[in-house]
């Protein structure tokens, strides 16, 4: 998501809220949609975590330097 | 009123191993390839000039002896590589290694340490493009392997040489140990089998054996005494400060440097003019330092030498406090005050870091990559000690964009930034303007076949005269742009540019003969 839809999502979510800051559902979304993605992180680390993370930090040895 | 004018220098080694992890024996003739796969936008085939290097002097008087690095002209070019920007790409040890070039500014000072992850990052582009057998590389820019070995990152201060080094022993070392508070790039377990530390806030921490010494791979000392200043000896000193973890964010690198640049500023002036500053002095500098790398309530008592205990929290705001009242007292610019307001947030927001990480989780390295395996593990389930917990640890530092965890993490605005991208892309061929290096990549980019040399002091001509020419740049101030810009750009060649040179001062202060 770039900066700006970011800034469009946030000032959205102002406009949301404004109106009627007692109802919850405004919030829960929120809070959902901040957990999608959150949860969409994690799946993307999935995807370029090291797949024989085992092996590799098994074997990453390094010549010490300075 | 003092404006931010002081010249650092930042040094990062890379860790290097193929997709499976291994390298044994080929690390350091990988390292040669890979510095030898530079793009020649980047850099000339110019060497890198020996002549003036001497890391065996020691700060506290003495010379060591060790053989000084004489490389054939093979082995050099081999080895190195003189950069447009300034800095220097070279092989150490068996380690890719990345000196940025001096800087006066501190937003400088940041980028052009990234410019070096994305100079490297085209060597290993270019490496893997040619290498018959198809094999991949990973280069991290962290500093451990998790079996006890080290390597490193380094930042040099340029000092006045009236400021004495047990001052700067006195001075600085509580700073170094406690720093790590905020610029510590997180560590998962312990290099050296301590048992009970998940997690601490250092890398390098764990390696300091000695309070001060002259050695930066064995025996390593808090306060490094190497005295090569690489300028006017008579004039300055170069602090060489090796505690240092490699930061992924731009805010840690930013106060890690900033504050130990202010610190060591207050130190001088403080000297001259008499004034007795209240530092704390630690009783066990290297107990303390791996005491505090484990401390992640930052409430664990630290002892000091005067019998009493503060914690590492208690003595980074005291640094803070000695700061900003000198600068408050003397004036400062626009710089120093952001860094300290800085300073003091990230301070104030430390101590309730147990119940509310407020915004830290996004600023600085320890928390930022300790929140991200924690959501991970928990995620996913994982038990304490699986390998993936380590694997995210050392992929958090890979420099390149589809595999470095800090790099995604960037890229979906998980992270704050200092800097603008562009920033960063013009500083890989662009020298800072300030400082000599200025002169020094500015020669070797405009001059390419008639510079056949340069070093942090001096730049090598050959101008067609019986001996080569060495420009000396004794003084790290001089060689800016607005000094020699306008006469460099005016040249056609670097032997009118020599002459330009000569006739505005004494021939004896322009070039010396080389045989």
């Amino acid at each position: 998501m770039s900066q700006k839809e970011k800034e469009t999502r946030k000032r959205e979510d102002q406009e949301d809220a404004a109106p009627d800051p007692e109802v919850p559902a405004g919030a829960q979304e929120r809070s959902k949609k901040v957990q999608e993605e959150a949860d969409d992180i994690l799946d993307k680390i999935d995807e370029v975590l090291e797949k024989n993370a085992a092996s590799f930090v098994k074997s990453f040895i390094q010549k010490g330097g300075q | 009123m003092p404006v931010f004018g002081r010249i650092v220098g930042t040094e990062v080694e890379y860790g290097i191993s193929f997709a499976s992890g291994t390298i044994g024996d080929s690390q350091g003739e990988i390292s040669h390839e890979l510095v030898n796969q530079l793009p020649g936008l980047y850099a000339s085939g110019a060497l890198w000039d020996y002549e003036e290097e001497d890391p065996f002097l020691d700060a506290r008087g003495f010379h060591v002896e060790g053989d000084r690095e004489r490389p054939d002209r093979r082995e050099n070019r081999w080895t190195n590589r003189a950069l447009f920007n300034g800095g220097r790409l070279y092989v150490d040890g068996a380690h890719p290694e990345y000196s940025a070039p001096e800087c006066v500014s501190l937003r400088d000072v940041v980028r052009f340490e990234r410019a070096g992850d994305r100079l490297v990052e085209s060597c290993l582009v270019a490496w893997e493009a040619q290498d018959p057998a198809r094999r991949t590389l990973r280069l991290f820019r962290n500093n451990s392997d998790g079996w006890g070995n080290s390597w490193g990152y380094h930042e040099n201060y340029l000092l006045s040489r009236e400021l004495s080094f047990d001052r700067i022993v006195a001075g600085l070392t509580a700073h170094l140990v406690t720093r790590i508070v905020f610029c510590g790039a997180g560590k998962v377990g312990s290099d050296r089998g301590q048992e009970g530390v998940p997690y601490q806030l250092s890398q390098r921490a764990e390696f300091f054996e000695v309070p001060v010494g002259l050695s930066t791979t064995s025996r390593r000392g808090i306060i490094n005494t190497r005295d090569e200043p690489h300028s006017r000896k008579e004039a300055y000193r170069r602090l060489h400060v090796i505690t240092g973890d490699s930061n992924c964010s731009e805010i840690s690198t930013a106060l890690k440097v900033g504050t130990t640049l202010l610190v060591l500023w207050v130190l001088e002036e403080s000297q001259r003019k008499g004034a007795v500053l209240d530092v704390p002095i630690l009783a066990d500098p290297v107990a303390a330092f791996h005491q505090v790398s484990s401390d992640l309530t930052f409430r664990s008592p630290i002892a000091l030498a005067n019998g009493k205990t503060m914690t590492s929290l208690e003595i980074a705001e005291r640094y803070l406090e000695i700061v900003r009242l000198w600068f408050s007292r003397e004036g400062m610019d626009s710089e120093i005050r952001d860094l300290l307001e800085r300073w003091s947030f990230v301070l104030r927001r430390l101590k309730s870091y147990g119940t509310d990480p407020a915004g830290l989780e996004r600023e600085l390295d320890w928390a930022i990559k300790r929140r991200v395996i924690e959501r991970y593990r928990e995620s996913r389930s994982l038990p304490d000690g699986d390998s993936r917990l380590r694997m995210l640890d050392l992929q958090y530092h890979d420099i390149r964009g589809a595999q470095g965890i800090f790099r995604l993490l960037e890229s979906r605005g998980e992270v704050e930034r200092l800097l603008d991208p562009m920033e960063i892309e013009e500083a890989l061929v662009h020298p800072p303007s300030d400082t000599r290096a200025y002169f020094r990549g500015t020669l070797l980019r405009r001059f390419p076949s008639e510079v056949v040399a340069a070093s942090w002091s001096s730049v090598v001509l050959d101008v067609g005269a019986p001996s080569l020419k060495r420009i000396p740049l004794e003084d790290p101030f001089r060689g800016t742009q607005k000094t020699v810009g306008a006469m460099i750009d005016r040249a056609q060649n670097a032997k009118q540019l020599l002459e330009g040179l000569m006739a505005r001062s004494s021939p004896s202060e322009t070039s010396e003969d080389m045989s």
